[in-house]
């Protein structure tokens, strides 16, 4: 039974890790949009806009 | 007209013309002219001082590429270089969304740009800023998001985007989607953090549970309550926060509201469990804390989303109007961002285009469809010098007219803006949800009291029971039930009414239902559906075509209107294209296949049809071929629903801002009796401001702008979702579908909840009214009193889950 002091520990710590990449899930928006990622993958057209097309071509 | 040229210019000095255009602007330059700037070795003429400064900010940053990597064929603007750009800066105001201390997020719509380069050219000039992080920027819909680090390297930014030629605008629909996100994250974090701390607390917990003989160890215990404490804490201060400053805000106004008692929940068990942890004996109630945050928030998630899915269809009347705008200055025709308009400019308006501001008339005549703002379906003309409403539908010509305000000065915005006022007004409070608050505080009051006098006498008995009595008091009068009974069975509601083609803006719509007398309808675009049908169609005698073939071609022919009722044909379009045709104010003629045909309004049609609209001929040269009575077509399930309106003994009315002969088309064969057309908005809502006062409260259907007003007045509002935005921001029950019947089963919700409230709160009340006797008699440990309550709350929660069933 002495493993619970080992055993709670780990669980908070891991439960604080949880959290923490929820939060950081949250925070870069991941959660801002529930609806269109899930049809996103119906689209043929790709991601590239004509602009951030543009871009890449700079970069060359 | 080429030889005319010829004439005026020979060949030498139309190639010095073509070498005299500006090397930024690629405009002509005026003679006389020599200003130049240095690229290459060679130098280049340009037209004024302010392509000369841009065109060097250009070179002197090494992305002169801009100027080969633009399209030739884009007529670029001479840039707009402000006097004074901190000033034109300082005249706007620009939002700036915090992310963290260091980065900050910022959109503007950018006016003047006109190929991919101009965004190219943007995001490497701000890119290369100090204190610009990234720079995104999207040519179709010319806004540009960029994370800056502060408000100084915003200006900054702005500034050198002025610099360039380009000119920045705010915003304005960024600000309140900022906000909106922001609401999203802060409710998710905490719902977050509330499961994931209840799922945790629960595993400590069960250790508890299966220590039924006692037998663990006083350490191991120890160690699981210090575990479930420490991951309560973080819950309660944090996912808990909305209840506590909620209820602070009430009790420090002088009020009570229903975070008062919910966060005395929370604040008591707590801190009892706390200190029973210190006192190291007695229950703790760790796991009750996170799990009642858990559910209350959930409730509260719920209700969040629907909120904002109904705000982002508020402003989809402004998504509808052009980002682009057409505008005459100094006898030139410009291109600008709808943004950029002010009023006093020329506007132009292409056939088909939507206004994109309020304005008088230059043009002779217009022609306009106002349904989406009036409500009204045919279409509208207007003389020279009359109003032009921002979003009606420009159907003929293209037309000139004077901007006399903008978006948020225009007639509809301030339709709009005469809404919030019912927001802010104090909602009557349905009878239920009053009682159990009132009561849910006042139990408060009466166990704190108790539990101190318990204590108290139980002191001068048996000092050693004291403490846990008190306790037990506290924990079984805990108002938990109570307070959730109404939540959550209208947060089970909402989500069942959502599966039902409802959305309930104000969830608690539901206890509002059963106080109505009278459901007022709107016809067109309510009842009706938004756009005509032809009802009949009939050949001449003899028929020198048959009907398909008549149709065919009126489908042809109405496929180049614009005309609202040109609608009622496209169904029947079959690809057929007709040639050489042309538009008069009546109708519109052209050539299929080699025979001139003409589709219009019967000349007979009389001044009702007019108004109407109804009867349209369709004719070639030996006259009339077929006639087409188009009328608006009843939506499915209106008389489904007015029955059973009806049978519910509810009084039945239609309002409709169209004329006499279109209302009585569709009351009488629906069976309602009271009608009135011709209603302006202020009329109808005179109307329903009549009914509630002699204490009939009003259910309006409604979906046009114009009725948002009309909406609003009513005690419960219902909107259409293909109406216009506007009428569901101020509804409080959205239909998603096409279909009427959800209303009537709107109704038996509204009945259903009700009933299981009622349930709920005759559950909480008698645990709690037979629990506190016993608990003071000391018949309830604590550990019984937390599992009871506990129980209690599991019961209630799920007697209201049946609702989404």
């Amino acid at each position: 039974m002495n493993s619970l002091y080992i055993l709670l520990p780990i669980s908070v710590l891991l439960l604080t890790i949880a959290v923490v990449v929820f939060l950081w899930a949250i925070r870069s928006g991941q959660y801002d949009d529930l609806q269109t990622p899930a049809l996103r993958m119906l689209d043929d057209e790709g991601p590239e806009s004509p602009a951030s097309a543009d871009r890449t071509s700079a970069d060359d | 007209m080429s030889a005319l040229l010829l004439d005026t210019a020979p060949g030498p000095a139309s190639a010095e013309n073509e070498a005299r255009t500006c090397f930024h602007c690629l405009q002509a330059i005026p003679a006389g002219l020599e200003l130049s700037v240095r690229l290459d070795e060679v130098d280049r003429p340009v037209c004024c001082q302010g392509c000369k400064a841009v065109a060097e900010m250009i070179i002197d940053s090494s992305q002169a590429d801009y100027y080969s990597r633009r399209p030739i064929a884009v007529q670029p603007q001479i840039p707009h270089l402000p006097e004074n750009p901190e000033r034109w800066l300082a005249q706007r105001d620009y939002p700036l969304q915090p992310i963290d201390a260091n980065h900050f997020e910022s959109t503007v719509i950018v006016d003047g740009l006109h190929c991919g380069a101009c965004v190219w050219l943007i995001e490497r000039q701000l890119e290369a800023l100090p204190g610009v992080h990234s720079v995104q920027g999207d040519l179709a819909s010319a806004r540009f998001s960029m994370t800056v680090a502060s408000a100084a390297h915003q200006t900054l930014a702005l500034g050198q985007i002025l610099k360039l030629g380009y000119s920045p605008y705010p915003d304005s629909r960024e600000e309140t989607m900022a906000l909106q996100r922001q609401e999203w994250h802060t409710a998710l974090k905490r719902l977050g953090v509330a499961g994931l701390g209840m799922m945790q607390v629960m595993m400590f917990a069960a250790g508890h549970y299966f220590d039924s003989d006692g037998s663990m160890s006083a350490d191991h215990r120890r160690v699981l309550e210090l575990c479930a404490m420490l991951v309560t804490t973080p819950v309660l201060l944090y996912a808990g926060r909305g209840f506590l400053d909620g209820a602070w805000r009430a009790l420090s106004a002088g009020s009570l509201n229903m975070d008062v008692p919910v966060a005395l929940a929370l604040t008591l068990t707590y801190l009892s469990s706390v200190i029973n942890v210190f006192r190291d004996s007695g229950p703790v109630w760790f796991e009750s804390v996170t799990m009642f945050c858990f559910f209350l928030l959930f409730g509260r998630t719920l209700e969040l989303m629907v909120r904002h899915r109904v705000q982002g269809s508020a402003d989809a009347l402004l998504r509808l109007l052009p980002d682009r705008v057409c505008c005459e200055q100094d006898g030139q025709l410009l291109t600008i961002a709808r943004a950029a308009v002010t009023p006093g400019m020329v506007i132009r308006v292409d056939r088909g285009a939507r206004i994109p501001a309020d304005g008088a008339l230059l043009s002779d005549l217009a022609c306009v469809d106002e349904s989406l703002i009036s409500g009204e379906s045919g279409l509208i003309r207007r003389q020279r010098g009359e109003a032009m409403i921002t979003g009606s539908l420009n159907l003929q010509a293209s037309i000139r007219l004077q901007v006399t305000a903008v978006d948020s000065d225009s007639f509809v915005a301030s339709l709009a803006a005469a809404l919030p006022t019912r927001r802010a007004r104090q909602r009557p409070r349905g009878r239920l949800e009053q009682t159990a608050e009132r009561l849910a505080s006042l139990l408060i009051a009466a166990v704190l009291i108790l539990s101190l006098l318990a204590g108290l006498v139980w002191l001068s008995i048996d000092a050693n029971r004291a403490w846990p009595i008190a306790l037990s008091i506290l924990v079984v009068a805990c108002p938990c039930a109570l307070s959730l009974s109404v939540p959550m069975a209208l947060a089970a509601a909402s989500r069942r009414a959502q599966s039902l083609g409802l959305l309930l803006v104000r969830s608690d719509v539901l206890m509002d239902l059963d106080a109505i007398a009278e459901v007022q309808l709107d016809k067109t675009g309510t009842l009706t559906t938004m756009g005509p049908t032809i009802r009949r169609m009939s050949l001449c005698q003899p028929p020198r075509l048959d009907s398909a073939r008549c149709l065919e071609i009126a489908a042809a022919l109405e496929s180049l209107s614009t005309h609202p009722l040109a609608r009622a044909f496209s169904a029947h379009h079959t690809g057929l294209i007709p040639e050489h045709f042309e538009t008069d104010d009546h109708g519109i003629s052209g050539f299929v296949e080699g025979r001139r045909y003409r589709i219009g309004q019967a000349a007979d049609s009389g001044l009702d049809a007019q108004v109407f609209g109804s009867l349209i001929e369709l004719e070639d040269d030996q006259g009339m071929l077929a006639r087409f009575e188009l009328a608006h077509q009843l939506r499915d399930g209106a008389g489904a629903m007015i029955e059973s309106l009806r049978k519910r003994h509810l009084e039945v009315r239609l309002l409709s801002g169209d004329g006499e002969q279109a209302v009585r088309a569709v009351a009488e064969p629906l069976g309602i009796a009271h009608w009135r057309a011709r209603q302006t908005p202020q009329q109808k809502q005179a109307a329903i401001a009549r009914s509630q006062a002699a204490g009939q409260p009003v259910m309006m259907v409604g979906d046009g702008i114009n009725d948002a007003l009309v909406l609003s007045e009513a005690r419960v509002s219902v909107a259409i979702a293909e109406g216009s935005g506007l009428a569901h921001s101020c509804a409080d029950v959205i239909l998603t579908g096409a279909d009427l019947t959800p209303i009537a089963a709107l109704m038996a919700l509204g009945d259903r909840t009700r009933r299981v409230i009622r349930q709920n709160l005759i559950w909480a009340l008698a645990w709690n009214l037979s629990a506190i006797p016993a608990a003071m008699a000391g018949w309830i440990s604590p550990w019984m009193a937390a599992l009871g309550m506990s129980l209690s709350s599991l019961l209630v929660t799920l007697n209201a889950a049946r609702l989404m069933r």
